[in-house]
C-alpha cells in the first residue's frame, strides 16, 4: 500500500515537473493575451493612447452594424469553403498517387510538394503577385494564349476572382502538409488487406472504396479539423498578396483586425480586440461542433 | 537528488531569459547605441556621414533602421506600447502629432523657441512642432504635395494641362504602342496616398475637400465627380495599367520607371527614390503641373510645415538627440537634403548649391508658385485638433471606392461618394460630441473660416481678423 502511494506520488511529481514549463509559457503567451484581448474589447482605446477608457459593450454594438466587419467575416468563411475542400481533396489525390506502387520519383515529388510549406507566406505572396500579374505574369500569358482569359484581366485584382485565386494559392502552399498526413495515414493500412483484395479479384477502385476509404475515415476527421484551423490563419500570405483588396474582397478577419488596430487613420485597439474576441468565439464554436460530430461518429462506430 | 536536478533545470529554463535580458542590458549600458528610425529611403546614405561625425564627437553608435513608409506607423504604435520607442524617429501619420504630444510619446527638444531665428520661429506651429510652448521638433522641409505629374518625355508628346489633354495623350500613347505602354499607373493599394492625391487635385480644381467658408465636407463635389469620370473612363478603355489595383507605391514607381506607363502621380521624392534607389541611369523623366478640369489657375494647399524628427519620451539621449536634430537645420545638411532629391529642403536657397535633376528644380518651382497654407484648426483652438484624432474611420474612402470600380465590385461610384461624404460628416459630428464630453472646448465652428479666399494663403493676419 505504501509502495503504491510512493509510486503515485513520484508519478505526480514527474507529471507536474514536465507540465509546468509548458503550462507557464502557455499561460503567458496564450491565456494572458486571450484574457487581455477580451478586456481590451471593452475599452475605447486609440493607438496613440497609453491606455483606454471603459466603453462597455459599445465596440460590440458597433461591430454588429459595421459592414466591413461583415464583409471580412464573409470573406473568411468563403475562403474556408473554397480552400479547405481544395487542399483536403487535392492532397488526398496526390497522396494516393505518391503511395501507388508504380509511381516513380516519389521522393522527388514529395520534396517538391513540401517545399512551399517551408517557404514563408510573405515570400509566396510577393512571388505570386508577380506570377499572377495581368500583363507579364506567366499564368496570364498562358491563359491569354489559350483564350481562357481576356487580355489584362487580373485574377488577383478582380473582385470576383481574387478570393478564389488566393484560396488556390493558399491550398497549393499548404498542400505538402496535408500530403504528409495522408501519406502517413495510408502507410498505416496493413498491406495484407490489399493483397487479400487482389486475390479476391477486387479492382483498384473497389479496393479504395472498400478498404482505403473506410480505414482513412478517422484520419480524415483529424486532417479536416487541422485544415479548417489552418484556413483561418492566412495573415502573412494575404497581407503581401492582396492586402485585403481589391475592395475588401480578400480582407479576411485577421487582416480586418490588423488594419483596425494599426493601419487605420485612427487605429482602435479596443474595437480590433472586440473583432478578435468575436472571431475567437466563432472559432471555438466551430471546433466544438467538429468535436461533437466526431464524437457522434465514434459513437456510431462503437455500436 | 533526481528531483532536485529536475527542479533546478526547470527553474533555470524559466529564469534564463530574465538573466539574459538583465545581463545584456547592464553590459550595454556603457555604450548603448542611440536608436534612429526613419522612413526616408533616400536619406540612409546621406545620414551615414552624419552618424559618423556624431560618433566621432560623442562616442555614441547609432542603431539605424530604415522603415517602409506604409509600415512605419505600425512599428511606432507597437514600440510605443511596449515602451521601446527609438530615441529618434520620423512619423508618417498626418494630423496625429498633437495627439502624440498630448499622450507624451515624445519629449521636447532641450532648447526653447527663443533659440531659433525669427524665420524659423515663424514656422513653428502649435500641434505641429510645438506644444504648450515647448519645441518638440523642427521643420526640415518646405511645403510640397504629392499630386505632381511625372512622365517620360520619350513617350509624351503633348504635356497635358486639362483632364481632356491628359485623357487624349494617354489614349494616343496606348494606341501608338499597340497596348504595350499604358497611359497611367496608380498605386491603388496605398489608399491613404491616393486619398491625399485626390485632396490636392481637388484643391487644384478650386474645390478643396473642405469648404473652409462653411466647414462642410465636399468629397462628392461636381469636381470630384468629374475627376472620377475621367479615371473610370480611362480604366474602362484600358488606359490605366490593370495591375494598379494591387500596387503599392514602390511597385507602381518601379513599373513606371521601367517604361510600362507614361504617367505617374507622385511627390517630389520620386526623383530621388528612382535615381538613388533603383534606376540611377534613368534620365528620361520630367514633371508637369497638376492637371485641372479646364486648365484653370490654381493653388494647392497644405498645412504649415510639420516636424520631421522626434525624440522619444523615454530616451536617455535627449541632449545628444537635440544636438543631432538641430544640426539638420545647418546649411550643409540642407544642401545634402536637396542633393538626395527627396523632400525639398526647408531652406530653398540650398537648392542653388545642390546638384539635382531638372525635374526636381521644376517641382520646387511649382511649389513656390502654386502652394498656399490652408487654415489650420490648431492655431485658433488647440483643442480642435482632438476632433480628427477622435474621429472614427469611415470606409470605403474615395480611393477604395475607385478601387471597387476598377475591380468590378461596384458600379455606382457616384452614390458611394455621396455616402462617404455623409458618413464623414456624421463621424465628425459624433467626434465633436465625444470631445465635448471629454472636456475639450470644441464645436463645428472650429472648421469655419469665413475670411478664407481660394487662391490666397491663410496667414497669421487672417486668424487675427476672425
Amino acid at each position: 500500500m505504501n509502495l503504491n502511494k510512493t509510486i503515485k506520488k513520484q508519478n505526480t511529481f514527474w507529471i507536474v515537473a514536465f507540465l509546468l514549463p509548458n503550462t507557464i509559457l502557455y499561460a503567458m503567451y496564450t491565456v494572458y493575451p486571450a484574457i487581455a484581448t477580451a478586456w481590451y474589447s471593452l475599452l475605447d482605446w486609440t493607438a496613440f493612447q497609453r491606455s483606454g477608457f471603459f466603453y462597455g459593450l459599445n465596440n460590440y454594438i458597433e461591430l454588429i452594424h459595421d459592414d466591413l466587419f461583415h464583409a471580412s467575416m464573409k470573406a473568411t468563411f468563403k475562403f474556408m469553403l473554397i480552400a479547405v475542400p481544395l487542399r483536403f481533396l487535392m492532397s488526398l489525390f496526390l497522396a494516393l498517387l505518391l503511395t501507388w506502387r508504380r509511381c516513380i520519383g516519389k521522393t522527388f515529388f514529395r520534396t517538391l510538394l513540401f517545399l512551399p510549406v517551408v517557404t514563408t507566406g510573405a515570400i509566396i505572396g510577393t512571388i505570386m503577385k508577380m506570377i499572377f500579374d495581368p500583363k507579364f505574369g506567366p499564368i496570364n500569358i498562358v491563359l491569354n494564349n489559350m483564350g481562357l482569359l481576356p487580355a489584362g484581366f487580373g485574377l488577383l485584382s478582380n473582385f470576383s476572382t481574387s478570393l478564389g485565386t488566393s484560396a488556390t494559392i493558399w491550398s497549393w502552399k499548404w498542400m505538402g502538409m496535408s500530403l504528409i498526413y495522408w501519406i502517413a495515414s495510408l502507410q498505416s493500412i496493413p498491406t495484407e488487406l490489399y493483397e487479400a483484395a487482389t486475390v479476391d479479384g477486387a479492382s483498384p477502385l473497389q479496393a479504395f472504396r472498400m478498404i482505403t476509404a473506410p480505414l482513412l475515415k478517422p484520419f480524415a476527421g483529424v486532417i479536416l479539423i487541422l485544415t479548417v484551423g489552418d484556413s483561418l490563419r492566412v495573415f502573412d500570405l494575404m497581407l503581401t498578396l492582396t492586402n485585403g483588396g481589391p475592395y475588401f474582397a480578400t480582407e479576411a478577419i485577421e487582416l480586418f483586425i490588423y488594419h483596425t488596430a494599426f493601419a487605420d487613420r485612427v487605429p482602435r485597439l479596443g474595437y480590433a480586440s472586440a473583432a478578435a474576441t468575436v472571431f475567437a468565439s466563432i472559432f471555438v464554436v466551430i471546433t466544438l461542433v467538429q468535436n461533437f460530430l466526431k464524437n457522434i461518429q465514434r459513437g456510431y462506430r462503437n455500436i | 537528488m533526481k528531483k532536485l536536478f529536475v527542479v533546478a533545470i526547470c527553474l533555470l529554463i524559466l529564469v534564463a531569459p530574465v538573466f539574459a535580458g538583465g545581463s545584456s542590458e547592464s553590459a550595454s549600458k556603457a555604450r548603448k547605441p542611440l536608436s534612429f528610425w526613419e522612413h526616408f529611403e533616400t536619406f540612409s546614405k546621406m545620414n551615414e556621414d552624419l552618424f559618423r561625425e556624431f560618433k566621432a564627437e560623442k562616442g555614441i553608435d547609432i542603431e539605424y533602421t530604415l522603415a517602409s513608409p506604409d509600415k512605419m506607423t505600425d512599428a511606432l504604435y507597437v514600440s510605443y506600447r511596449s515602451n521601446q520607442l527609438p530615441d529618434i524617429f520620423t512619423v508618417t501619420f498626418s494630423g496625429g502629432a498633437s495627439q502624440m504630444f498630448a499622450e507624451k510619446w515624445v519629449s521636447p527638444l532641450e532648447v526653447g523657441i527663443d533659440h531659433f531665428s525669427k524665420d524659423i520661429q515663424d514656422q513653428l506651429f502649435e500641434g505641429l512642432t510645438t506644444y504648450k510652448g515647448e519645441v518638440y521638433s523642427i521643420p526640415l522641409f518646405s511645403q510640397n504635395h504629392c499630386a505632381l505629374m511625372y512622365y517620360q518625355p520619350s513617350l509624351v508628346k503633348n504635356v497635358p494641362v486639362t483632364y481632356d489633354d491628359f485623357y487624349n495623350e494617354c489614349k494616343r500613347i496606348y494606341k501608338e504602342s499597340n497596348g504595350t505602354v499604358y497611359g497611367l499607373i496608380l498605386p491603388m493599394a496605398f489608399t491613404t496616398r491616393i486619398n491625399e492625391t485626390f485632396m490636392y487635385m481637388m484643391d487644384a480644381a478650386r474645390t478643396p475637400v473642405i469648404n473652409w467658408n462653411t466647414g462642410a465636407y465636399q468629397w462628392d463635389s461636381p469636381q470630384m465627380i468629374e475627376l472620377f469620370k475621367l479615371l473610370t473612363k480611362m480604366w474602362d478603355e484600358g488606359l490605366i495599367m490593370p495591375s494598379s489595383v494591387n500596387f503599392n507605391m514602390k511597385e507602381a514607381r518601379e513599373r513606371w520607371a521601367a517604361g510600362e506607363a507614361a504617367f505617374l502621380i507622385d511627390g517630389i521624392w520620386n526623383v530621388g527614390i528612382t535615381k538613388n534607389n533603383f534606376m540611377p541611369e534613368l534620365d528620361d523623366f520630367a514633371v508637369c503641373e497638376t492637371i485641372t478640369p479646364n486648365g484653370e489657375d490654381y493653388m494647392i494647399y497644405s498645412e504649415p510645415a510639420a516636424g520631421v524628427y522626434f525624440i522619444a519620451n523615454n530616451s536617455s539621449y535627449r541632449h545628444e538627440a537635440t544636438e543631432l536634430i538641430l544640426g539638420m537645420l545647418g546649411d550643409e545638411y540642407q544642401v545634402k537634403i536637396a542633393n538626395v532629391q527627396d523632400q525639398p529642403p526647408f531652406n530653398l536657397n540650398a537648392l542653388a548649391l545642390a546638384d539635382v535633376h531638372q525635374s526636381y528644380r521644376d517641382s520646387v518651382d511649382m511649389f513656390t508658385r502654386r502652394m498656399g497654407v490652408k487654415p489650420y484648426l490648431g492655431l485658433r483652438n488647440l483643442d480642435a485638433l482632438q476632433i480628427e484624432a477622435n474621429m472614427r474611420t469611415v470606409s470605403p474612402t474615395p480611393s477604395e471606392i475607385l478601387n471597387g470600380y476598377f475591380s468590378g465590385a461596384l458600379k455606382d461610384w457616384e452614390t458611394a461618394l455621396h455616402r462617404y461624404n455623409t458618413q464623414l460628416t456624421a463621424a465628425r459630428d459624433e467626434s465633436i460630441k465625444k470631445c465635448q464630453s471629454l472636456g475639450y472646448k470644441v464645436s463645428f465652428d472650429d472648421y469655419v473660416f469665413p475670411n478664407y479666399v481660394y487662391g490666397e494663403s491663410y496667414t497669421s493676419e487672417k486668424y487675427s481678423q476672425l
